[in-house]
C-alpha cells in the first residue's frame, strides 16, 4: 500500500545577491519558514533531503553539505541525504522527500534545496556553471549553457518560424511577472525592445533573456495525507498529484516535441496524475534562457507542435492568460541559484493553488482558483540532452 | 601512429588526416562519440569497436558567444556539428568569416590548440572548420 502526499509547508529566502550569506543562513530562513507554513513543531520531521548542486567548487564544502546546513538549523539524529542532480537537483530533493512518504517509510519528511552563487569570482562560478556537463568531453571547450540554449533557439526560429520580438516577447512577459514577486531576483518590468537591446552574449540570447547567477534557498515539508487532513481540519490541502524523474534520451537540438525527454517524462506525471495536459491551469517551467519556455510549451504539450508562439503572441501564458505559465517570473526573472530552483518552483505553485501568490494570483475567467499545477525543472547536459528532467503536478484537493 | 588521446587523433604530419575516436556496434551498426563502454540499442557487453569517425559533417546549429571563459576570443562561433557517420558532437567552429556562418553548412575536422590555459599554455582539441573557408 503507498500513500498519497500532501505539502505541508512551503518556504523561501529571496533570490538574489546576498554576499554576508552563508549556504547555512540562506536555507536556515527557508527551512524555518516552511516549518511555520506548515504548522508542525520541528521534532515531527523525521527525515531530510538536501540539495545543492555547487556548494563542493564554490565554498569548498563537500561530502555532508546537508548534515552541515540541518546542524545550522537545530536538527540532530534525523536521518540526511545529500541530493545533487544539476539545475534539477532541488526538485530531485523533493522528489526523494515524496517517495519516503508515499512509501510509508516516513510521515513528515524535509526537501531543502540551497544555492550560493556570489562568492566574489565570477569567472569561478560561471566554470563551476559548465562542469554539468561530461568534462571529458566538453571541459575544455568552453560549453556555455548560453550557447546550448542558443543553438536550440537558433534551430527553432528556422523550423518554426520564431521571430526575435517572439524571444523578447517571453522575457517581457516573464519579467512583469517576476516584479509582482517579492522572492524574485529581478524586480523590474521590462519591454521586449528593452531585452532585445539588452548586450547579445550568445546569438541570439540577449542578456536580459538569461538567468543570472544566485543566491537563494527554497524549503518542503511532505507528508502523509492524512496528517495533512487532520492539521488542516477540512480546509484544501495540496497533494502531490504526480512525481516523475528521467534521465536525457533525446536530442536536444533536434527530436521534434513528442520525441523530447521532456514530453516522454511529463507524459508519465500526466498519466501517475490521472490528468491530461488540457487540465493543468498553470505551470513554472525551467527557462533558464526565457525563450526556452516556447519549446516547453510544447514538450508539455500545452500546444501541438509549432503553435507555442501563438500562445506567446496571444498572450494565452500572461498571469491573465487561460494557461499562465512562469507567473513567478521564471528562472531568468525569479533568479536561478540553481540547487534552489526546483523547490522554488513547486513552492510557487502551493502559493497559486491555495490562492496566496497576492498580486501574482492566477484565476480562471469565473474567478476560480487554479486546480492543477506543474512544475518543470530540467538539469546539465550530457550527450546532447538535458542530464536530468524532473516534472511534478500538484493538485488542491 | 599515436593516438593522442581518448576522444581524437591528431597527426604528426600533414600526410595524415585527424578523426575523432568513436565506437560502433558490430550489432546494431549504431556509431556513438564519446566512444561508449556498451551501446545503448543492443544493452550487452563487447558489441563495441573504435572507429575513426568525424572528417566531415554539417553544422546542425550555432551560437556566436559574445562573452566568453577566460582564454577564448570574443565573438567566437559554437556549433553543433552532425557528423556524416551520425552522432552530433559540440565544437568551437574555426572561422574568419562569422557573419557568414550557417545552418546546414559543411564543414570539416580540424585538430588544433583550442584555447589557452590560466598559465598560457595551449590546450589541444577538434574544431570544425567551414568547406572551402578558411
Ligand atoms: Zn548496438
Amino acid at each position: 500500500m503507498v500513500n498519497d502526499v500532501a505539502v505541508l509547508g512551503i518556504g523561501m529566502h529571496p533570490f538574489g545577491k546576498f554576499e554576508n550569506k552563508h549556504l547555512k543562513d540562506l536555507a536556515n530562513t527557508a527551512i524555518w519558514n516552511a516549518i511555520e507554513d506548515a504548522g508542525i513543531h520541528a521534532s515531527k520531521i523525521q527525515a531530510a533531503y538536501v540539495g545543492n548542486c555547487l556548494g563542493g567548487l564554490l565554498v569548498g564544502q563537500e561530502s555532508v553539505r546537508g548534515q552541515v546546513i540541518l546542524r545550522h538549523a537545530g536538527f540532530k539524529g534525523i536521518p540526511i541525504v545529500n541530493v545533487e542532480n544539476a539545475c534539477a537537483t532541488a526538485s530531485t530533493a523533493f522528489r526523494m522527500a515524496w517517495l519516503s512518504v508515499k512509501s510509508g517509510l516516513h510521515d513528515v519528511v524535509l526537501a531543502v534545496g540551497v544555492e550560493k552563487m556570489f562568492v566574489g569570482n565570477t569567472a569561478k562560478s560561471i566554470e563551476a556553471l559548465s562542469t554539468a556537463t561530461d568534462i571529458e568531453v566538453c571541459g575544455n571547450m568552453g560549453l556555455q549553457f548560453t550557447s546550448i540554449y542558443a543553438m536550440n533557439i537558433r534551430k527553432k526560429m528556422d523550423r518554426y518560424g520564431w521571430t526575435k520580438e517572439d524571444l523578447g516577447l517571453v522575457a517581457e512577459k516573464n519579467s512583469y511577472n517576476g516584479s509582482l514577486n517579492p522572492y524574485a531576483q529581478f524586480k523590474k518590468p521590462l519591454s521586449k525592445e528593452e531585452v532585445l537591446a539588452s548586450k547579445m552574449i550568445a546569438d541570439p540570447i540577449t542578456l536580459f533573456m538569461a538567468s543570472p547567477m544566485g543566491d537563494g534557498a527554497a524549503a518542503a515539508i511532505v507528508c502523509n495525507e492524512k496528517i495533512a487532513r487532520q492539521l488542516k481540519k477540512g480546509n484544501p490541502i495540496i497533494r502531490v498529484a504526480a512525481s516523475e524523474l528521467s534521465s536525457g534520451h533525446a536530442s536536444m537540438l533536434e527530436s521534434t516535441p513528442k520525441e523530447s525527454t521532456t514530453y516522454t517524462t511529463a507524459l508519465k506525471a500526466y498519466e501517475q496524475a490521472g490528468v491530461g495536459p488540457e487540465d493543468i491551469d498553470l505551470a513554472e517551467v525551467h527557462d533558464a534562457m526565457s525563450p526556452a519556455e516556447l519549446k516547453i510549451y510544447e514538450e508539455l504539450g500545452l500546444c501541438n507542435e509549432g503553435d507555442a508562439i501563438k500562445l506567446i503572441r496571444e498572450g494565452r501564458t500572461k498571469i491573465s492568460g487561460d494557461i499562465p505559465v512562469n507567473p513567478s517570473g521564471g528562472l531568468a526573472s525569479r533568479g536561478h541559484p540553481v540547487g534552489a530552483t526546483g523547490l522554488a518552483q513547486i513552492a510557487e505553485v502551493v502559493w497559486q493553488l491555495r490562492g496566496e501568490a497576492g498580486k501574482r494570483q492566477v484565476r480562471s475567467g469565473d474567478g476560480k482558483l487554479p486546480r492543477f499545477g506543474l512544475t518543470q525543472n530540467d538539469g546539465g547536459y550530457v550527450e546532447g540532452d538535458q542530464a536530468a528532467s524532473c516534472i511534478h503536478i500538484l493538485s488542491r484537493v | 601512429m599515436e593516438i593522442h588521446g581518448r576522444l581524437f587523433y591528431k597527426p604528426d604530419d600533414s600526410k595524415q588526416k585527424p578523426y575523432l575516436i568513436g565506437s560502433a556496434c558490430q550489432q546494431c551498426g549504431d556509431i556513438h562519440f564519446p566512444p561508449k563502454g556498451a551501446c545503448p540499442n543492443c544493452l550487452k557487453p563487447n558489441t563495441l569497436q573504435e572507429v575513426k569517425i568525424g572528417e566531415k559533417g554539417k553544422i546542425s546549429s550555432f551560437s556566436i558567444l559574445h562573452v566568453a571563459p577566460p582564454g577564448f576570443p570574443v565573438p567566437h562561433v559554437q556549433a553543433m556539428v552532425k557528423l556524416d557517420e551520425g552522432p552530433l558532437v559540440f565544437s568551437i567552429l574555426k572561422t574568419e568569416d562569422i557573419d557568414s556562418v550557417a545552418l546546414n553548412q559543411l564543414v570539416r575536422l580540424t585538430i588544433g590548440p583550442v584555447r589557452r590555459s590560466e598559465n598560457g599554455e595551449e590546450i589541444v582539441g577538434w574544431m570544425y572548420q567551414p568547406e572551402g573557408g578558411r
